[in-house]
């Protein structure tokens, strides 16, 4: 475990513990001790303590919807759709009109084949927040469980005019234009939709609480692969400023420390970028790819001596690499 | 004591739990924390188990080996295939199980099994007797050295079974991390013992990428099995990345820390004039080295219905492919998008493992069944029958079960003979489960395997039986689930392979209560016809389809033949079963007046012709 993550943890886990020895500590705090430290639990997957921690706060305070939101979660999570079910609805109790909760109770329904449930969730979600892609895609998807096909194309098509370049509502619009027999619309729908996993866009769904819990994340792994992501969707300037932390908690991570150097080339960010570069072959000096790319700046930047002599050491890291950079600078120093 | 090992400690909220602390008493008092009262309903009476663990009693004492030494390397949580073969056609199925190895000389040295190498072991089944005079019982005989099956050392992943010469007898392809191998069954030699021989080199089909599951499959209908290989993702051991989750603790990487490939497609030429089977690589004009993916799974089968044997490939992490054949001569076309399968319901690629073909809803075309990670649902895409899917998942109840386990291998059978098709899925972790480390688990990311059973309908709703399977109450880290009927009682049994742990035997012992009928479709050379289609019809309406197949499910090869469960049959008293099949070389014929009860082996060109 990094030993930030490691802190994060135990920092909370001893205010809690300093509550607990409280005996003036009240039932609201020592829930909000469980909560937080459950968040954190939350924030890297490890859902059983996450679990055991929400079930605690909710004890103590259950009043507050946010324990119950956030334990309908967690159990979800773990496939007890039943529990988390009774979560969601306790949250709703306590807070009517909150949309995620909402849309997550009928999620719920729609895996467990509830769909006039699912379809009563998502429409009281429409109804109360109409800018919600999210809310009108699931009253689609409930259509099409039911093989209404037409009238999930409404509400899909309302989907996509509220997020344009989501997906997974592309994705579904063209499932449906095939089910209608019409193969060039599909098609026109599953051209929009890319290859590559990571550069696929989510439908964005505004849902405070677990963007909150998501924000907690501070490990360099968090970090770079929030990075991976922005950078299959070519969000270079997101990808720098998250390698940027990852880089920060984990120093020697090569990978890291690569691709936060290409991605500031990407952005013309040069000096930077060969710094990095420098900092990574005194750090791993084994590894191939930072000498070749390092190469690569000393030559646009003109410094061909020093090119040529990390190439030449990237060749003999990797006798199998094609000789052409080598070559260039040699070319370009009259050699 | 380490540092991170003190850090995992004082983080672990589970400690809390031994602390009495006033405070926290005083504030469970002061909230009346109490647990609620739960009024006590009586548990359900135990429906009988279906399954029986019988591996070690039968002679199974095949154990695998990941080859792991605390790297954690990719190819360690990702083997474990095997395969029916009935390799002296002696009319029941033996067992190939692929084995694991060091993955490093240099590591191996410094393991506990120094100077060991690990083989690939085939176990002769004992049920039918070579002597008239002597019964037969289902047990097993390691004959691996007798067999020439003595150089398997590479890192095995999986295998496929089928008769690459048309002899009549089954030839073996092996999957490895590195080069593959083709092992031709040469029958029986003077002495009446069935030897195989390596014919990797002279039939040109090795591959030395990281291969997983492979199919035979005839894709040109010239009636000889050609062989379609999927390749994962372009891995050294000696490059040995290091992975973490998102708290930094070392874990395995995921697919998506290297390279996928491409699959390859060898194109059977037949024999030459010293008898040689022939092969050529069909890869690059098939069009698959256009289209790189980290391929797990692959199943064969008509699924546009329009003749022609197609391709489903499960990719791991990435969208799948759908390969249709539409000119029957192996130039393929990938529209896994179009189809509805590549996908999830939701536009998501999941990390696909193991997969099967089957008529899951009885309407007589091949739907789809797929097992993924931890925290997706297992996927099931209902064909409308021209190759259009539907991710029916959350209808039929198959998705959330498995929300909280990682499925690796699976198949359809027919657990109870009552005419619909069930599903097995075999589950196990390919990241280290915390509770498990921390307990001290060498090997720890094992999970519970599961059972559903369908209902019947269009479409079915399946419930969750694993508690009829009383094997199923020991998690273990499980790879392969191999379908078969291995007692030839007229039910499916399965085999389950576990990573670092023996195999289980699961015999089926209700399923033959109710009435059956069996199917073995060869050729005029005695080879199984996989792909061939068979329609179980009584008034000349179909009670159900099934197809010949060895291929599907995660690394492995199931028995090639057909069985028909017949509980739900609805025929008029005293008439017989017909059958009617479709022969991969599109001949349809059929045979009235069959027997239940038995299997029935029935010859290309014997039957009745029928037009397709």
């Amino acid at each position: 475990m990094e030993p930030g993550v490691a802190d994060q943890i135990r920092q909370r886990y001893e205010s809690l513990v300093h509550q607990l020895g409280d005996p003036e500590v009240s039932p609201l705090t020592v829930a909000r001790g469980f909560g937080q430290l459950g968040s954190i639990y939350r924030a890297y997957r490890l859902l059983p303590e996450a679990e055991e921690c929400f079930a605690s706060a909710v004890r103590f305070d259950p009043k507050n919807a946010r324990w119950h939101y956030f334990l309908g979660h967690v159990t979800r999570s773990q496939g007890r759709l039943s529990e988390s079910d009774a979560s969601f609805r306790r949250t709703l109790e306590l807070r009517p009109e909150d949309v995620p909760t909402l849309v997550w109770l009928a999620e719920n329904a729609l895996d467990q084949r509830d769909l006039e449930v699912a379809e009563q969730h998502f429409e009281r979600a429409v109804r109360l927040r109409p800018q919600s892609a999210r809310a009108h895609f699931g009253r689609g998807r409930v259509e099409l469980e039911r093989g209404e096909v037409r009238a999930a194309l409404d509400h899909l098509e309302a989907a996509l005019a509220l997020q344009p370049e989501a997906t997974p509502i592309l994705y579904t619009l063209g499932l449906t234009w095939s089910r209608l027999g019409d193969p060039d619309q599909a098609d026109s729908f599953f051209a929009r939709v890319p290859d590559d996993d990571r550069a696929r866009i989510p439908i964005a769904f505004d849902d405070p609480l677990l963007r909150e819990v998501a924000d907690l994340r501070e490990s360099a792994q968090s970090f770079a692969l929030s990075a991976q992501k922005a950078i299959s969707q070519r969000r270079y300037d997101v990808a720098v400023r998250d390698l940027q932390r990852a880089v920060e908690l984990a120093p020697e991570r090569s990978d890291t420390r690569y691709n936060l150097a290409a991605c500031l080339l990407l952005l013309d960010r040069r000096d930077e970028a060969q710094g990095h570069l420098e900092r990574l072959v005194a750090i791993d000096p084994h590894y191939v790819q930072g000498f070749l790319l390092l190469g690569r700046v000393y030559t646009v930047s003109g410094d061909l001596e020093q090119a040529e002599q990390v190439l030449l050491r990237a060749q003999e890291l990797d006798p199998g690499l094609t000789a052409g950079p080598l070559d260039e600078v040699r070319r370009l120093r009259g050699r | 004591m380490t540092h991170s090992r003190a850090v995992t400690e004082v983080a672990s909220f589970r400690w809390l739990g031994g602390l009495h602390l006033p405070g926290l008493l005083g504030a469970a008092l002061l909230v009346g924390c109490q647990p609620p009262t739960v009024e006590e309903t009586p548990p359900p009476p135990a429906k009988p188990p279906v399954l029986f663990e019988l591996a070690t009693n039968t002679g199974l004492e095949f154990e695998h080996r990941s080859g792991q030494f605390g790297r954690l390397l990719l190819p360690e949580v990702m083997g474990g295939g095997g395969g029916w073969i009935d390799y002296d056609r002696d009319g029941d199925l033996d067992l190939y199980l692929v084995q694991g190895q060091y993955l490093d000389p240099e590591w191996r040295e410094g393991s506990p099994a120094a100077g060991d190498v690990l083989h690939d072991r085939l176990y002769r089944n004992e049920l039918v007797s070579a002597d008239p005079a002597v019964a037969g019982r289902l047990s097993f005989t390691d004959v691996t050295s007798q067999s020439g099956l003595t150089a398997t050392s590479g890192y095995g992943m999986g295998v496929a079974v089928g008769d690459l010469n048309n002899d009549g007898w089954d030839d073996l392809y092996v999957t490895n991390l590195g080069s593959n191998q083709l092992w031709l069954n040469e029958g029986p030699g003077p002495d009446g013992t069935v030897s195989f021989r390596d014919a990797t080199t002279v039939t040109g089909t090795d591959d030395p990428r990281w291969s997983t599951s492979a199919a035979f499959v005839d894709v040109d209908h010239d009636g000889w099995l050609d062989l379609y290989v999927v390749n994962y993702v372009d891995f050294e051991a000696t490059s040995d990345k290091r992975c973490v989750t998102e708290t930094g603790t070392p874990d395995y990487c995921g697919p998506r820390s290297y390279q996928p490939v491409t699959d390859r497609l060898w194109r059977n030429l037949g024999l030459d004039a010293q008898g040689e089977v022939h092969f050529e690589d069909l890869s690059a004009s098939a069009g698959l080295l256009e289209v790189a993916g980290p391929g797990l799974g692959v199943v064969a089968g008509d699924f546009d219905g329009d003749g022609q044997i197609d391709l489903y490939v499960a990719n791991d992490q990435a969208q799948n492919h759908l390969w249709l054949n539409p000119d029957g001569n192996g130039r393929l076309r990938e529209v896994g998008l179009a189809s509805g399968s590549a996908l999830d319901s939701q536009g998501r690629a999941q990390a696909s493992m193991g997969i099967d073909a089957g008529d899951i809803d009885g309407d007589g075309d091949l739907d789809l069944f797929m097992t993924h990670l931890i925290q997706e649902v297992n996927t099931l895409y209902l064909n409308d029958g021209r190759g259009l899917f539907a991710d029916r998942s959350a209808a039929t109840g198959v998705g959330p079960p498995s929300i909280a386990t990682t499925g690796f291998g699976t198949g359809l059978l027919d657990v109870e003979n009552d005419g619909d098709l069930d599903l097995v899925v075999v589950n196990g972790e390919v990241r280290q489960i915390p509770e498990q480390r921390d307990a001290g688990d060498p090997f720890p990311m094992k999970q519970p395997n599961q059972l559903f059973l369908s209902d019947g309908r269009n479409p079915p709703t399946f419930s969750d039986r694993s508690q009829g399977v009383p094997a199923f109450a020991d998690s273990l880290v499980s790879r392969g689930a191999i379908v078969g009927d291995v007692d030839n009682d007229g039910d499916s049994d399965i085999l389950v392979t576990n990573l670092e742990g023996r195999v289980q035997l699961l015999l089926n012992r209700t399923g033959n209560q109710a009435p059956w009928l069996g199917l073995e479709l060869r050729g005029r050379s005695g080879r199984h016809l996989l792909g061939a289609r068979a329609a179980l019809r009584v008034g000349g309406q179909v009670l159900s389809t099934r197809w010949a197949h060895s291929d599907g499910g995660y690394l492995t090869a199931r028995d090639p033949r057909v069985l028909f469960g017949l509980g739900r049959d609805r025929r008029p008293e005293g008439s017989g079963l017909e059958v009617r099949i479709q022969w991969p070389s599109g001949v349809c014929e059929s045979w009235p007046g069959l027997e239940a009860g038995r299997y029935h082996p029935l010859t290309e060109g014997s039957g009745v012709s029928e037009a397709c």
